[in-house]
């Protein structure tokens, strides 16, 4: 099966003014047709500017990107402007973190749905409205004849996140892209968000790359995780095998930092990952890992760590990768 | 709503009586005595205090003020001292020209300031960004006679394109009513329209970083539909209060440029009666000044609950 999405070596690198920063080094992965890949990591590695690159939503005077990301077989990177905004929320939608900003707050909300419609299908208005009804209706809002005149700042947080998902999904895409989408939101309606979108993936069979800090929401909802870390995939893997044979000692300090209820994973107390990611323009030789790592030794600080794989899809990026199961 | 515009209407009459207690008191410790000037330089003394009594001028401050204000109550400006005619027959006669010189210069700024401001802010940083910026800093230093002489040698003088001088009616045909504002227009409205172009740009660079402009980018939306739809309808309010703040300065331009282009208006009106301490015209002038500006102003604040769904009294 051909992948709809494939990143191969993306860099990107952000000119500020203290010179070029390197913020994504060489991350590749692939998201298959029907698929949810999580993109997790700390704030910090990465992961919303690789999730923004995919749709080409930087400033185009102030980053530069390299690699590959083919959609489809299509190059994105080098796909001319005009052909790039007909993939633009007609193929490729796209949901955020803030969705009490992400609307525009003069726009009463059904006009904005159906102008993701209009931007991409030769409909008239009429036509648009009602598929931008049928959208409030599938994504459960109460009353949508009134709310379609409603603006965003009379609606909740998670009727607000509702909408961008209905904006995102207006023209049927064939890859949704969640960066953070329930990270503003309160935990129940975290729960309806997912739910939600867990609900309309098997419905319309699109695939999603959902960028999380949160494991928890990785469990609900994703197929395969890749683990970034300052900039670079350390680990990759299909659910089961990150959540029970996670390899890299990132990844296992991401699991050990979730609580759980009941049956308790570690069984003791919490742990945490001491320290914080290192600031892009300080990216030293060696492991990007290594300043925080329990297992670093002296390749850690002189050799960058390839990826290797341990299984078929199971790739993990550390000199010292864990071969045991925490069970 | 209604309640707010009531209450904001009825704020207009203290407005009022506040300026024109200000500006009759102005006038009442400036120098210059019209009874003087009327008489001549060759009257006797006794001729000028002649003059002064009829005209009411020897009454104690008070009475003079009590006296007005009982008359602009009912309607009545008072009569010009100089011309003779009543001041609410002047200022009518007067105000079609100014009328049509504010509200043009106020359209072409307009016209040309928002898209000038909307290409800056997207060409953030390029060299149209820095043409343009660099031309509003000039436009806005030079003085509204300078630019009004150099546009009058230019475009009439020079290249015989446009009257520099005088005013027709609109009665009169719509080219020949255009033709003689449109050099007084740019005069009046270039200086003007640099602030309002520096006001866009600035606006719209706030906008432009937000993140509902992203999902609009997100969406496949192009440049136009960016700019236009989503950025400078949200950058619009900082622009609208500008708008409305410089009608105030177009009035004060309005008395410099009917001069310098002959216009019969309100503005060589009022410089007429400094003049000649014709001060019933002078009251008359203002008063008709501040409270158009209590109405722009109420109109300004009644535009944002338009343009913003917000915003709500």
């Amino acid at each position: 099966m051909n992948p709809v999405l494939e990143v191969h070596d993306l860099d990107v690198s952000f000119d500020t003014s203290v010179g070029s920063l390197r913020v994504v080094r060489g991350v590749s992965f692939s998201v298959g047709a029907a698929e949810t890949v999580a993109i997790v990591g700390e704030s910090g590695s990465g992961k919303s500017v690789t999730a923004l690159s995919l749709m080409r939503l930087h400033d185009p005077d102030k980053t530069k990107i390299s690699g590959s990301i083919k959609f489809k077989g299509t190059e994105l990177l080098t796909l001319p402007e005009a052909r790039m905004r007909t993939v633009r929320g007609n193929e490729i939608g796209m949901i955020f973190q803030e969705p009490m900003s992400s609307l525009n707050p003069l726009m009463p909300i059904g006009d904005q749905i159906a102008e993701a419609v209009l931007l991409h299908h030769d409909k008239s208005r009429a036509e648009a409205r009602r598929r931008a009804l049928d959208l409030l209706v599938q994504i459960g809002i109460a009353d949508p004849q009134r709310r379609m005149r409603e603006y965003p700042h009379q609606l909740s947080g998670g009727m607000r996140q509702r909408v961008m998902i209905a904006m995102a999904m207006a023209c049927d895409p064939e890859i949704l892209i969640a960066d953070e989408p329930t990270t503003a939101l309160d935990v129940t309606v975290q729960a309806q968000i997912l739910g939600l979108m867990r609900d309309l993936k098997t419905r319309t069979g699109s695939s999603i790359v959902i960028i999380t800090h949160d494991l928890g929401v990785v469990a609900e909802l994703a197929d395969r995780v890749v683990i970034m870390y300052a900039g670079v995939k350390v680990e990759e893997g299909t659910i089961a095998e990150i959540f029970s044979q996670p390899a890299h000692p990132y990844t296992v300090g991401l699991l050990g930092s979730i609580p759980s209820l009941g049956c308790s994973r570690s069984g003791g107390p919490l742990t945490e990952i001491p320290g914080q990611v290192p600031s892009p323009s300080r990216v030293a030789v060696g492991c990007s890992f290594a300043a925080r790592c329990g297992l670093t030794s002296s390749i850690c600080l002189e050799i960058e760590p390839r990826l290797e794989n341990v299984s078929p899809r199971h790739g993990v990026a550390c000199h010292h990768k864990i071969r045991t199961p925490v069970a | 709503m209604l309640y707010y515009i009531v209450r904001r209407l009825l704020m207009l009459p203290p407005v009022m009586f506040i300026v024109a207690s200000i500006v009759f008191g102005l006038l009442y410790v400036t120098p210059g005595d019209p009874a003087a000037m009327i008489a001549g330089d060759q009257a006797t003394p006794e001729e000028v205090e002649r003059i002064r009594i009829s005209m009411g001028l020897d009454q104690p401050f008070y009475i003079r003020f009590g006296v007005w204000i009982w008359q602009v109550m009912n309607g009545d400006l008072g009569t010009s001292i100089f011309a003779n005619q009543p001041v609410v027959h002047m200022i009518g006669q007067r105000i079609g020209p100014t009328f049509s010189l504010l509200t043009l210069s106020l359209v072409v700024s307009v016209a040309i300031a928002i898209p000038v401001g909307v290409v800056a802010a997207w060409r953030r940083g390029r060299a149209i960004d820095r043409v343009i910026t660099s031309l509003t800093v000039l436009a806005f230093s030079l003085p509204v006679f300078v630019v009004g002489y150099l546009l009058a040698f230019s475009f009439s003088t020079t290249l015989g394109w446009l009257p520099a001088q005088g005013y027709v009616p609109l009665a009169d045909g719509f080219a020949p009513y255009i033709s003689h504002l449109l050099l007084p227009s740019l005069t009046l409205g270039l200086s003007y329209a640099a602030i309002l172009a520096r006001t866009t740009r600035a606006s719209m660079l706030d906008t432009l970083t937000q993140d509902y402009v992203r999902t609009a980018v997100a969406k496949g939306a192009g440049p136009r539909v960016i700019l236009y739809k989503h950025a400078l309808r949200n950058a619009s309010v900082p622009i609208v209060t500008i708008v409305s703040i410089g009608i105030a300065t177009l009035m004060g331009g309005s008395v410099i440029t009917e001069s310098v282009f002959s216009i019969p208006g309100i503005g060589r009106l009022t410089l007429d009666a400094i003049l000649h301490r014709d001060y019933p015209v002078i009251q008359g002038v203002v008063l008709l000044f501040s409270a158009s500006y209590v109405l722009i102003n109420l109109i300004t604040d009644l535009a944002y609950t338009v343009l913003d769904p917000r915003i709500r009294y």
